[in-house]
């Protein structure tokens, strides 16, 4: 053994700038694989962990509150599965939003409770640097949950301003701590805020109630179907569908919010992983079989000292595993550094705080199975060996003289001799380059399907808002029943500063959605409409087209997926007991409305409801011109809105004034909340009679629908940047290790045939280029695989959600064409090693 | 004949363990056009050394090599690449044939470094390889396939494809023996007498007679010079004596 041990070191100390290469990406596997199998259970528990620790109850359903009676409770009690159930009010605000750290408005789905309610639903103890006297000192105190202090988007410290905006209002508070929330706690849920009686009072005037129903129910698993038999029961109960009076936190709903991202992160890190462990496997074999190449002779006395094959092979073996060893201590100390920062990434994701454990079976099980893994490679390649007896290791390894076919012969060069050259030599290293093609496509695959994740949900959001399914235009409207939404189109369309006006039913007043059911209304649609789909600019079908004719439909993918649903199949759909057989014309990568969503035109509703109209109205502007502009002109023409109005304290300087304003209050609280299409009032004062129709209000609502998009989910999208980035940058320093490697093994062989040509005349630069233009074929064809398993990656994760997404082509190209240029440049400044051949050592040798 | 290559006080030294080794010392030397210099000298006394500083292949400690009037001592590497490619032939005792690549492409490597393909120039790689006795049928076959002295010859022809200003031989026959020695100095004879300027370094006293001037080196230094008239012009007997005397005077 310990003869064994002494070549092995020998070799190390030969070839220490390779050993080190390697050792490097064993550590990257290790810190990788390690620290992600060590916080996965951590990070994929951390909301069940927190439910157990603070949650009263487990699952909670909002319920409008002019909507809401106690009979409901004994609608739910009736499910025998229910074990628990409380209730009490909270605001709830679908519209609010708040000022960020820049001061930029963000949308942000608010629900606000007292100190006494919060106790109801989680006991979390409030969390704070400020002192009692600090926080009685503050007007209007309020406590955030932990997301809010966490947020990938704009984090925020006791103390802060937090400014709450609901319409035309803007309530600001003091930060006083911030406290584990169990639901309601990350921007793409909302979050729900700690606020005082008086401040909820205050509150109450402007943002509606609801009920909160908690319930618990067992088995825990099955609480999503609980609430779905509650809100079938509830439909049943009231003769009107309930689904849309409900808003949803189971915790199964609650559970895969939390661990959805964090688990998409962790499984980029763990195919990182194997990508790097995959480029260590071919770059040990290149190793071993070059270092056999140069060593023949070597190899040769050892086997004439009485050394066996075997000796031999277990030397170049313990080299790699002492290799090996190095790298996953490296890595398994880097991987401690990793797992408080991927557990750091998981709260942030999720909202909630956890514990830090450092599980240390996944890190031992990691490094045995790498450094089995690098054993086994190392063995097998070494075996050959076995190949070279004495005599024939003396002769360098030539057992018979053997003589191929001369590739690309230099009296037939046209152009440019270092590239025939180059191409010769890339024929004659045909095995090591397709060991570097398989290193790069698989490098190349990870780094397209990363740079397709990153430009899909970078910055810009434009791929990431295509996957809504959605027209996310500049100003989404939502119109009274009662108003003509074609003739406010058309005044809205002349109005300065506006490009075009479509009229739907898309919008986020979802009192105004009048669903489609479909498989005998176990699935509810929610039709997206438009008169021509021509004209929408985010809404693309993924596969066939566009509903045009009355009988057509588009699907999202998922439903699609779910039902196994294709482009000319056909799907009965059902309003108000009227069934139409639709052809389905397209699919659409939609995840809005769970993937529920119908896309149909204006007239294809006509053939369901006669009376149909559109309700909604989307906006753009035009370039250059600015949004808020448009919308206090088209606000100033048709008055406020419903919202708006319907949570306006009475105001006014007589009392004619007052009148009119609480009618008007009143008027918007019937036509939001009570499905009223028409009010008229009259109030008599002495001899005057003060009159007034609710004609005036036309709009329900405005809201900003990408705005609320890049809120709620722009955090989330930064992580998975991140780690799309992180992605790219690994793949990049594996395939510069490899070429790298490549290079000084190549130099290292062929030093003797480098000098002679340096002695001819050709210069350091010349020569580097060709050794770097020799592994271009190879470059070239693996990008091109690359990209090709990239694409394939990429369509088999996301296929199934959002179907064929529109791809950024251009930045695909742009990329494939650095990767190859990037390739080449690894493999110029890798063989700048030339420089330090040395004509004369070599001549004189 | 004018000065091909001179130096001016050439010194050229090697570190070795921190023990500083001068191996030429502020050498004055010229080269002549069109002769065929011979540097001769005992082991370690600088010959091999000389001629890499000479060739542009090595740069000296101190002093300078001139190329004509152009100083090469201040050439980086890759102008130094570039003048060996434009004025220098090389032929090595070792031969130093590319294993990789064809006896044809041994030549046209040499060649395609300096000019672009044509078919004069495979047409001339043709007519040199025949020349110096390789025949067609090995023409694409490997270094290996081939004798010492066929890859001497090959080696030859890659240093004069270019038509070099200057040949140099370090020990050209050296690995080879008597009968494909005398073949390859024979090309050397024809390819001087045709006019092309060669230097050469030996221990071979038959070797050395094929030159027209010897410079005997020791210890870096010159020591002295031999003119003698172009091989072939007078009797060898008589020539090999009066080498022979030269070199015991100089204590060889």
């Amino acid at each position: 053994m310990e003869r064994i041990l002494r070549i092995s070191l020998a070799n190390i100390k030969k070839h220490k700038k390779q050993t080190a290469l390697l050792g490097i990406l064993i550590m990257f596997c290790m810190a990788i694989t390690a620290s992600a199998a060590a916080s996965w259970f951590d990070v994929t528990n951390i909301f069940p962990t927190v439910a157990d620790q603070i949650a009263v109850h487990k699952n909670v359903l909002y319920i409008s509150d002019n909507y809401f009676d106690e009979s409901f409770v004994d609608i739910l009690r009736e499910d025998e599965r229910v074990t628990d159930i409380d209730h009490y009010s909270v605001l709830y605000s679908t519209t609010a939003k708040y000022l960020d750290k820049t001061g930029e408005e963000r949308a942000l789905e608010m629900v606000f409770t007292t100190f006494e309610n919060h106790l109801r639903i989680e006991r979390s103890p409030i969390e704070t640097s400020l002192s009692d006297k600090e926080i009685a000192a503050m007007a209007h105190p309020v406590y955030l949950p932990y997301g809010a202090r966490e947020s990938l988007n704009s984090a925020f410290t006791e103390g802060d301003t937090f400014d709450v905006v609901q319409g035309s209002k803007v309530f600001s508070f003091t930060i006083a701590g911030f406290y584990e929330c169990y639901s309601r706690c990350e921007t793409n849920d909302g979050y729900q805020l700690i606020v005082t009686d008086s401040d909820y009072i205050t509150l109450m005037n402007v943002i509606d109630k609801r009920e909160a129903l908690l319930y618990d129910c067992d088995p825990l698993n099955e609480c999503d179907d609980v609430a779905n038999i509650f809100e079938d029961r509830l439909t049943e109960y009231l003769g009107e569908d309930a689904g849309m009076k409900i808003i949803i936190g189971t915790y199964a709903n609650n559970q895969f919010k939390s661990v959805v991202f964090s688990s998409a992160v962790l499984l980029i890190m763990v195919f990182m992983a194997v990508v790097v462990l995959i480029a260590s496997a071919i770059m040990i074999r290149f190793r071993i079989a070059g270092d056999i190449q140069d060593q023949i002779q070597s190899i040769g006395v050892l086997e004439a000292l009485g050394y066996t094959s075997k000796d031999i092979s277990l030397a170049y073996t313990a080299e790699y595993l002492l290799t090996a060893l190095a790298g996953i201590i490296t890595g398994t100390a880097a991987s401690f550094f990793l797992i408080p920062v991927i557990h750091r990434l998981g709260e942030k994701l999720s909202g909630h705080h956890t514990e830090c454990h450092i599980a240390v079976l996944p890190v031992i099980i990691t490094a045995t199975v790498i450094f089995l893994f690098v054993g086994i490679i190392a063995y097998l390649r070494s075996g050959m060996v076995k190949k070279f007896p004495p005599v024939q290791a003396f002769r360098k390894g030539i057992a018979a003289h053997h003589f191929g076919k001369n590739p690309f012969p230099l009296k037939n060069t046209k152009n440019s001799v270092h590239l025939r050259l180059a191409m010769k030599g890339f024929v004659q290293s045909a095995r090591q380059n397709i060991g570097l093609t398989v290193c790069i496509a698989i490098s190349a695959a990870a780094a397209i399907s990363g740079l397709i994740l990153a430009d899909m949900f970078g910055s810009d959001f434009k791929v990431a808002a295509r996957m809504t399914g959605a027209e996310l235009s500049d100003l989404n409207i939502s119109v009274a029943g009662y108003a003509d939404t074609e003739e406010l189109a058309e005044n809205i369309r002349s109005m300065p500063g506006v490009r075009k006006v479509l009229t739907g039913t898309f919008s986020m007043d979802f009192g105004s959605w009048k669903t489609l059911s479909a498989y005998d209304r176990s699935e509810e649609m929610y039709p997206v409409s438009y008169a021509d789909f021509d004209e929408c600019e985010n809404i693309i079908p993924s596969s066939g087209a566009l509903p045009v004719h009355d009988n057509e439909i588009a699907i999202s993918q998922l439903f699609a997926s779910q039902h196994g649903l294709k482009a000319g199949d056909n799907l009965t759909l059902e309003q108000n007991r009227i069934k139409k057989n639709c052809i389905i014309s397209g699919i659409v990568a939609s995840i809005t409305n769970n993937g529920h969503n119908l896309y149909i035109t204006h007239e294809g509703m006509k053939r369901f409801d006669p009376t149909f109209r559109p309700n909604s109205l989307d906006v753009y502007i035009e370039d250059g011109a600015d949004k808020d502009t448009v919308k206090a002109q088209i606000l100033g023409t048709y008055g406020k809105t419903i919202t708006d109005t319907r949570k306006e304290s009475v105001s006014g300087d007589t009392a004619e004034e007052r009148i009119r304003s609480a009618a008007e209050q009143k008027m918007a609280e019937l036509l939001a909340n009570h499905n009223v299409d028409h009010v008229e009032y009259a109030v008599q004062i002495g001899d005057k009679l003060i009159t007034g129709t609710s004609g005036g209000f036309l709009i329900r609502n405005v809201s900003n629908l990408s705005e609320i998009m890049r809120t709620q989910i722009g955090g989330i999208f930064s992580a998975i940047v991140g780690a799309s980035w992180a992605f790219l940058g690994i793949a990049a320093i594996v395939v510069a290790v490899i070429i790298v490697n490549i290079m000084e093994q190549t130099i290292r062989r062929q030093r003797k045939e480098l000098g002679i040509m340096l002695s001819m005349g050709y210069t350091s630069k010349q020569l580097m280029a060709q050794l770097a233009m020799r592994i271009m074929p190879a470059a070239v064809i693996a990008v091109i695989l690359g990209v090709f398993g990239g694409l394939g990656i990429y369509s088999v994760v996301c296929g199934f959600m959002f179907g064929a997404t529109p791809l950024n082509i251009p930045i695909i190209i742009i990329a494939a064409v650095m990767m190859i240029l990037f390739c080449f440049v690894c493999g110029y400044l890798g063989a700048h090693r030339i420089k330090t051949i040395s004509i004369t050592e070599l001549m004189t040798e | 004949m004018a000065a091909i290559l001179h130096t001016e006080k050439l010194c050229k030294s090697f570190s070795n363990g921190g023990i500083q080794h001068h191996i030429i010392k502020n050498l004055d030397l010229q080269i002549r056009e069109k002769d065929f210099t011979v540097i001769m000298g005992a082991s370690g006394s600088g010959k091999s050394t000389l001629l890499y500083a000479l060739s542009g292949m090595d740069t000296p400690t101190l002093g300078s090599v001139f190329f004509g009037e152009t100083d090469i001592s201040k050439y980086n590497n890759d102008e130094l690449a570039i003048f060996r490619r434009e004025n220098c032939g090389f032929v090595f005792q070792s031969i130093y044939l590319l294993e990789n690549m064809t006896v044809f492409d041994n030549i046209m490597t040499g060649a395609l470094a300096l000019r672009k393909n044509s078919p004069e120039l495979v047409k001339k790689a043709e007519t040199l390889l025949k020349k110096v006795g390789i025949e067609e049928k090995l023409w694409n076959k490997y270094p290996n396939q081939l004798s010492g002295g066929e890859c001497q010859r090959v080696g030859i022809v890659r240093a004069i494809i270019n038509d070099p200003k200057i040949l140099f031989a370090d020990e050209p026959t050296g690995s080879l023996n008597s009968a494909s020695s005398r073949d390859v100095l024979d090309i050397f004879t024809e390819l001087n007498t045709d006019g092309q300027s060669i230097v050469m370094v030996t221990h071979d006293i038959k070797t050395a007679m094929r030159g027209n001037r010897v410079i005997f080196l020791r210890d870096g230094a010159v020591m002295g010079e031999h003119e003698m008239p172009q091989y072939g012009t007078d009797d060898v007997k008589k020539r090999q004596e009066r080498l022979q005397a030269f070199l015991d005077e100089m204590g060889w």
